[in-house]
């Protein structure tokens, strides 16, 4: 026997000697993945979905009187030439009085020499331009311009919106960090109990020559195969029970396969250093 | 080895123990090549201690554990672990894994070794043949008795040509037949040319040739 087939068979042995022990450890590690999941997975399609009413904003600008119609053309495309804007709707004086019709019912003007409502223009923006962020900087650069009299969006509803993408994220990271803790102790406390097990063995190998980092070597295998078993499990249901899930408004948004592939990598990685812990702690 | 031809070399060593009485004070010893020593103390006179000091799982206050020609820092792990792949070890702090089965044991002091699976497989059935152990091949290290098992750490401290063999008690809890062959077996291994260190409580024939026969007392080998 070579030291790679005794350090492979005190692996496996680890493994199917406590076989309950390595499937309870496996399933208690999957169900805390599967919550990491499912909270990664509402995160995403809650953002998605913000993301989505936020791109549904139009913002509308109210012309000055001082601008005559025959500019109205010159500052619509510069307002064109700014970042995200995707198009521009002009709203003249006689289309505005029609949806003031059409909202009210009756024309209010009715019987007025001239019609005093300002010309407007409509801008919407490419698909997921619209944030916080970008807003505040496109008030102020359409603020700048001349002839613009008023700037109209829903900037209490918008601003909710980031603030409950915003806690969402939070959360997220939050519960991560929960389980990543509860990850970590439950590998360690698994791997201490395989290494108790273990310990008539692991003195006498350690009497016979054996070196600590020989002996680590079993025990670390067995965290990163914890790590990399319960999350591929997590994915894996995960994958089959959103297929047979499905919501008319919100599109449920499941991680792409690389970023699934680095998840499982970062949960074997925890289950190396856990691994590690443990058995440090027992020899 | 060094120059003199000596394999293990205590010099000078102090040592407290764990609940703090000084164990050994001026403690010195040494083991030439090819020879044995028989270190006889009652229990509690630091023959364990005297094994760990060894094998470096104990480090003196001061004092020196030259061992095959080396100065022991108990440590430097890799080094002690070095030694102790070239110690063979019966009884006291050595024991059999009693989970695995005989072949088991007897492979595990290999694994350092370089050597291919079948000359390992055949070397085993080779020493369990001489140490009439055939049919107990396959079974748990638990399930023998304990002159099988006193045999089979006996053939484990060999079958990695392991130059120094500690042997702690070999006699203990044996009698007649099995005594004999136990006894047997050392004088054998003595003969084969295996510098060993055999700790004992009680004086007793070994069976082994011109044997250095030293006395623990007081932290002190006379």
């Amino acid at each position: 026997m070579t030291k790679f087939s005794y350090v492979m068979r005190k692996f496996f042995g680890n493994l199917w000697g406590r076989p309950l022990a390595a499937l309870g450890s496996v399933l208690s590690l999957f169900l805390l993945f599967l919550l990491f999941d499912l909270a990664w997975v509402g995160s995403l399609s809650a953002i998605r979905f913000y993301d989505a009413r936020i791109s549904e904003i139009d913002i509308e600008i109210f012309l000055s009187d001082e601008v005559a119609d025959s500019t109205i053309t010159v500052l619509a495309d510069a307002i064109q030439n700014i970042d995200g804007v995707e198009e521009i709707q002009l709203v003249t004086r006689d289309n505005a009085r029609e949806r003031l019709n059409d909202i009210m019912g009756v024309d209010l003007l009715e019987g007025m020499e001239e019609n005093p409502l300002p010309r407007s223009l409509i801008i919407s923006f490419q698909p997921n331009f619209l944030n916080m962020v970008n807003l505040s900087r496109l008030r102020s650069d359409l603020s700048r311009l001349h002839g613009v009299d008023e700037i109209m969006f829903p900037s209490q509803w918008l601003e909710k919106a980031e603030s409950t993408k915003q806690l969402a994220e939070d959360l997220l990271f939050l519960l991560g960090v929960l389980i990543l803790i509860a990850v970590v102790l439950n590998s360690i406390h698994s791997i201490i109990l395989t290494a108790r097990t273990r310990m008539e063995e692991l003195l006498q190998m350690q009497l016979l020559g054996a070196g600590p980092v020989f002996l680590m070597i079993p025990f670390i295998l067995e965290g990163i195969f914890y790590g990399l078993a319960a999350s591929a499990a997590g994915w894996i249901v995960m994958h089959y029970g959103m297929e047979l899930l499905s919501f008319r408004d919100l599109t449920i948004v499941i991680p792409t396969l690389p970023e699934i592939i680095y998840f499982c990598f970062v949960a074997s990685a925890i289950g190396m250093i856990s691994g590690y812990i443990g058995i440090r702690r027992s020899i | 080895m060094s120059g003199n031809g000596s394999i293990l070399e205590l010099v000078d060593i102090t040592l407290t123990g764990v609940s703090g009485q000084r164990m050994f004070s001026g403690l010195n010893f040494g083991l030439e090549e090819k020879k044995t020593a028989i270190i006889i103390g009652p229990t509690g006179s630091g023959k364990t201690s005297l094994v760990e000091l060894i094998i470096g799982a104990a480090e003196p206050e001061s004092g020196s554990v030259i061992i095959f020609g080396k100065h022991l820092n108990a440590r430097k792990v890799n080094q002690v672990a070095r030694v102790r792949q070239k110690i063979g070890g019966v009884g006291g702090i050595y024991s059999l894994i009693s989970s695995q089965t005989v072949y088991e044991n007897l492979i595990d002091p290999m694994v350092f070794r370089r050597e291919t699976h079948t000359h390992k497989r055949n070397k085993i059935d080779k020493y369990l043949s001489e140490f009439g152990l055939e049919a107990k091949r396959d079974a748990p290290a638990g399930s023998l008795s304990q002159g099988e098992k006193v045999q089979v750490m006996l053939a484990r401290a060999i079958i990695a040509d392991q130059p120094l063999l500690l042997i702690d008690e070999p006699l203990a809890g044996l009698d007649g037949s099995v005594r004999r062959k136990v006894v047997e077996t050392l004088r054998r291994l003595s003969m084969g040319g295996h510098s060993m260190v055999i700790f004992t409580a009680l004086e007793g024939d070994f069976g082994i040739p011109d044997p250095k026969v030293y006395h623990l007392d007081s932290g002190r080998l006379a």
